[in-house]
């Protein structure tokens, strides 16, 4: 459906800034991390998917969160994305992370 | 084990993450998810476990890489992970270079 189809990407450099960011948009809102991207220079990026206010809240808490521990470099909210550019999301990278994440969201304790 | 909880260290070059790695693991019994060269001198390294060792690991980690690398040495602790973090933790060549 069109309707959860906003995406919010945010960009930091170092993992550590990153996986604040993560947590702080899972945990904010009802949004799926959808991919996580190696930029290279040390800049790492990840992108979350949901409806439009779900992804807008999520971004801005990822934005508060990221920079406590690290360098945020961008951060943006897209409410209808084309599918050419959603299809950027698609790499291999990220069909391993979502296979990553079902499995660790099995074995984690809900 | 219970891996429940997730750390990362993240510093500038190797030989601190590889100090703190080897110092970890002498002195808990932490999971080590993997090192992930992301480029640029940073190295990070991925640490899981149940949230009293990760703690403990971090700060000894921690430490020791500051020990060797004046600069920013940067740690992170999630007591309960949310699953693309522990994924990620767990599978850290998803970015690894």
């Amino acid at each position: 459906m069109a309707k959860d189809h906003a995406i919010g990407l945010i960009e930091t450099r170092g993992v550590v800034a990153l996986a604040a960011g993560i947590e702080a948009m899972i945990k904010t809102a009802d949004v799926q991390c959808i991919a996580v991207e190696r930029i290279g220079s040390g800049y790492l990026a990840a992108a979350v998917q949901g409806s439009l206010a779900p992804v807008r809240q999520a971004v801005e808490a990822a934005t508060v969160a990221v920079k406590q521990y690290g360098e945020l470099r961008a951060a943006q909210v897209y409410p209808k994305p084309h599918d050419t550019s959603a299809g950027l999301l698609e790499g291999n990278s990220s069909r391993r992370l979502r296979q990553a994440i079902t499995a660790a969201s099995g074995e984690g304790t809900s | 084990m219970p891996s429940s909880a997730v750390g990362f260290i993240e510093a500038d070059g190797f030989v601190p993450v590889f100090d703190a790695v080897d110092a970890m693991v002498k002195a808990t019994d932490v999971e080590v998810g993997g090192v992930m060269r992301l480029g640029g001198g940073l190295v990070a390294v991925a640490l899981l476990g149940d949230l009293a060792t990760v703690e403990e690991a971090v700060e000894i980690g921690e430490e020791t890489a500051r020990a060797v690398s004046a600069r920013a040495v940067k740690s992170i602790v999630f007591a309960s992970p949310c699953a693309p973090v522990s994924a990620l933790a767990g599978e850290p060549q998803l970015v690894d270079g």
